[in-house]
């Protein structure tokens, strides 16, 4: 158990900047996920993390102590390889085994351990084959063994469901997110996977070239995103985002969108990007709607129907109730939750 | 009908060759291995004499069991060798782009060099008057200055061994960067996460993983030293004495030296069989489907 802070750290891959000077605490116990698209530095500040990069500035600590040129082995932390890591020419106890071997526990000890962890994850059947005989599921449950089997300080997991198909993905998040809740142990994990990330985490950094967009709790991700980013990556289907301007407190764009906010006290804008979810909205008739325009296309996805119209050069989706049908070209109104309306600046695209 | 026709009209060519090339040597040099057949008495094959080369090889000719034991020690000694600093050469340039790819070309040069020509330079780079290596030999190891290498009974086997190292190290180099390079990296950082220090990595990870590879490079390498033929003759002439005359030499020095044809021709056959066993276990490896 501790704490992890990254102090002003940095990756630069000659002229490339993989990671911008950034500085973070992971708190003890924490689930934190790095969240972003590939190429956005979450795994290389891992990576670093981990010892198995060295930053180009900065310092990592764990539980206050300078780690930052310390080899990955005197670190105390585990990790979940994306492709799992395992040693193809060790059984599956040996896999689990081997960190307490290299640390000289004697046979017995081991064997305890292993047999301990196992039950845990459920694999008590499979310790004498090897990796290569055991499905995705079970070769990922061989890799959580095999960290958590030395109770690290910090558990790191580097995308550990993506190779694994929908269903089991979801079954293992359960299985993670439980088993990192009874042990108690600091854990960062990346993903690109946005559910994976609201659903697991305690706190969520989203990254873009390597810059932090975010950092908070899900909530305050999926409810006030901190920039055009962050609410365009967030949510699915995404955050409808409609560029116009803002005079005496009232939002308008082309294609008669006329929003009057909560929030009377905007300053007046030239440029603004409005941004509403689509279950934000409820569809309304088109006449004295809020935003009103021609239906462009709906999809049922069982329990809601998605509504989509044109609006001006905009394109607005709204999360309708499941009973509704449109017809071909109709005229479709959406009103918006006004509690819910975010505002970001058009050019910079924080958040106003 | 006609399918089969032509299925053995396209492999006609090569089974020709074949049988001109391969298959009619071989075949005739089984006959004359069952006669008595020497060049300096006769043009003409000599009296059938059924396996009584074969017989004299194996119960009444010291002087080619010494041969075999030459072989087996110069064998053991230039595989052991080579597959070592082959590999460490592969551990030190698979972590350097740049040094990889300006280093394998020179130490590649080695390779690309035919055989007698790698002897007959390393004859002369070891020749006691105006040799450069044994210059640099004697200036280190100034017991060894004046020592003639090549002819002295304690150091001509270790010069062979090393000149063939020198040749095959950088073939096996390049296996071993090959198979390096595709070892799964998550395993390695594993270890490192793991905790294991770095010849814990090596010998407890990496090693496991290249038994693959390192059976054939050692098999293979077992092959071509049992075969090696050239640099005994450019360099030692199986000198001194007989220290170095390893099997192939034996053959080559009866056969064209003594003319003795039949006796050589046995002998070529007693070497074959060994070759054949490891060409077989080869190609089981190679093709067998197993790990």
């Amino acid at each position: 158990m501790a704490s992890v802070e990254l102090d002003g750290i940095g990756k630069k891959f000659g002229d490339v900047v993989g990671v911008a000077t950034q500085s973070m605490t992971i708190h003890d116990g924490e689930f934190m996920v790095f969240l972003g698209p590939s190429g956005c530095g979450k795994t290389t500040t891992m990576r670093m993390i981990a010892g198995l990069l060295e930053p180009s500035e900065g310092r990592v600590l764990v539980d206050g102590e300078d780690v930052t040129y310390d080899a990955p082995k005197d670190r105390d932390i585990a990790m979940v390889f994306q492709n799992y890591g395992l040693y193809p020419h060790m059984s599956v106890g040996e896999n689990i085994g081997y960190p307490l071997k290299v640390r000289g526990l004697s046979k017995a000890d081991r064997k305890a351990q292993i047999q301990d962890v196992a039950e845990r994850v459920e694999l008590t059947q499979l310790l004498d084959r090897r990796p290569s005989a055991l499905s995705g599921g079970q070769r990922q449950r061989v890799a959580l063994a095999r960290a958590i089997v030395r109770r690290p300080k910090v558990f790191l997991m580097d995308e550990p469901l993506s190779n694994l198909d929908a269903q089991l993905r979801v079954s293992m998040r359960a299985e993670i997110k439980h088993l990192q809740q009874e042990m108690g142990i600091t854990t960062v994990y990346v993903t690109h996977d946005q559910i994976e990330a609201l659903t697991l985490a305690d706190r969520i950094v989203i990254m873009q070239k390597g810059v932090i967009q975010q950092l908070g709790t899900p909530e305050e991700i999926y409810n006030t995103p901190a920039n055009l980013f962050v609410a365009n990556f967030i949510g699915s289907p995404s955050m409808n985002l409609i560029n116009g301007s803002l005079e005496n407190g009232i939002f308008t764009a082309p294609g008669g969108v006329h929003v009057p906010l909560k929030d009377s006290s905007q300053k007046n804008r030239a440029n603004v990007v409005l941004g509403i979810r689509p279950e934000d909205m409820s569809v309304c008739d088109a006449v004295g709607a809020m935003i009103s325009g021609v239906l462009y296309n709906s999809e049922m996805t069982g329990d809601a129907v998605f509504a989509t119209i044109d609006v001006g050069e905009a394109r607005v989706c709204a999360r309708g109730d499941r009973h509704l049908r449109f017809q071909k070209a109709q005229k479709v109104g959406f009103d918006l939750d006004l509690d819910y309306v975010h505002l970001f600046d058009g050019k910079s695209g924080a958040r106003l | 009908m006609r399918d089969s026709a032509l299925k053995w009209g396209l492999l006609a060519p090569a089974i020709l060759i074949s049988i001109a090339m391969l298959f009619y040597p071989i075949g005739r040099s089984f006959w004359y291995s069952l006669h008595d057949w020497n060049l300096t008495i006769s043009p003409q094959l000599g009296p059938f004499i059924g396996l009584d080369n074969y017989v004299r090889l194996l119960t009444d000719d010291p002087q080619f069991w010494h041969s075999v034991w030459v072989s087996c020690v110069f064998s053991f000694f230039s595989v052991f060798t080579t597959i070592v600093v082959s590999m460490l050469m592969a551990l030190l340039l698979q972590g350097s782009r740049q040094l990889e790819i300006n280093v394998r070309s020179i130490l590649v040069l080695a390779f690309a060099m035919s055989p007698a020509l790698v002897g007959i330079s390393w004859r002369f780079l070891l020749a006691p008057e105006f040799g450069a290596a044994d210059a640099v030999i004697g200036w280190i190891f100034p017991r060894w200055a004046d020592v003639p290498i090549l002819a002295d009974t304690s150091t001509a086997m270790v010069a062979l061994v090393l000149v063939d190292v020198w040749h095959w190290a950088p073939y096996f180099m390049l296996t071993f960067i090959g198979a390096l390079a595709s070892l799964p990296q998550e395993t390695i950082e594993a270890g490192q996460i793991d905790g294991a220090g770095r010849f814990r990595i090596f010998f407890g990870i990496v090693l496991p993983q290249l038994k693959g590879v390192l059976a054939i490079a050692i098999l293979l390498k077992t092959i071509f030293s049992i075969k090696m033929l050239e640099q005994v003759i450019t360099m030692t002439s199986g000198g001194p004495g007989s220290e170095t005359s390893t099997v192939p030499h034996k053959v080559y020095e009866t056969a064209f030296k003594f003319y003795d044809f039949g006796y050589a021709a046995a002998m070529a056959y007693f070497l074959a069989a060994a070759m054949l066993v490891l060409a077989m276990i080869y190609s089981r490896m190679l093709f067998g489907g197993q790990k």
